[in-house]
């Protein structure tokens, strides 16, 4: 019973970690601002993740640990820290869209934030609790029925 | 998001090059598919890095 319920919580956290808020936010925004001639690039995006989901996925279960450590041990840190670094920003800029201090003061604070959930949280707490964040993004579902938009 | 399309192939290379690797994946290894796609893949979105920041410059952030 205790595996159906690990395998159930995974099948959950699976969801939220692929369908991320991203592919909801940015979709929408690009199908207002430019309409369907672009779906065809939804298409090939979704079958990009797939490929890179499949991949990503077995390389975590074969070798049980997190991609990025994986990444350090084989290509050196200096990749993983420009890696970060890029990330570290691209949060910063999204934080800064949200409360308009400043983008290195968020930057600063996605570092913390980050670091601090790789200090405290072990590798499966990191997994299944952006997993279960992810599916915050259910709440496009109910606002999609609630807002009644003009379906085409 | 425009900001993420530049670092995405620093994140997916060494991903693809794990997953090509015999010595780490073992039986698991990336099949013929697999492999086909995943360099496809990468070959895309090594243009779109390239394509993304033009484009943003050209259309002024996208207006």
């Amino acid at each position: 019973m205790k595996t159906v319920f690990s395998i159930a919580l995974g099948v959950i956290a699976a969801i939220g970690g692929f369908v991320d808020i991203g592919d909801l936010v940015f979709n929408a925004q690009a199908g207002a601002s430019v309409g369907t001639p672009a779906l065809w690039a939804t298409l090939v995006g979704v079958v990009g993740i797939m490929v890179f989901a499949e991949m990503s996925g077995r390389i975590v279960a074969v070798s049980k640990k997190p991609n990025f450590v994986l990444v350090k041990e084989r290509y050196g840190r200096a990749l993983s820290t420009f890696t970060l670094a890029a990330e570290l920003g691209g949060l910063g800029f999204i934080l800064n869209y949200f409360f308009d201090v400043s983008v290195s003061f968020f930057v600063l604070v996605a570092l913390i934030a980050v670091a601090a959930a790789i200090y405290f949280l072990p590798f499966g707490g990191i997994e299944r609790i952006f997993g279960y964040f992810g599916l915050a993004l259910l709440v496009f579902v109910a606002a999609s029925v609630k807002l009644e938009p003009d379906w085409p | 998001m425009i900001f993420s399309i530049p670092v995405l192939p620093l994140t997916y290379l060494p991903i693809l090059l794990v997953g090509n690797d015999r010595n780490v994946m073992g039986e698991y290894v990336n099949g013929p598919l697999a492999r086909v796609m995943g360099w496809a893949y990468f070959a895309l979105i090594c243009l779109l890095a390239l394509a993304a920041p033009v484009l943003f410059m050209a259309t002024n952030g996208g207006g």
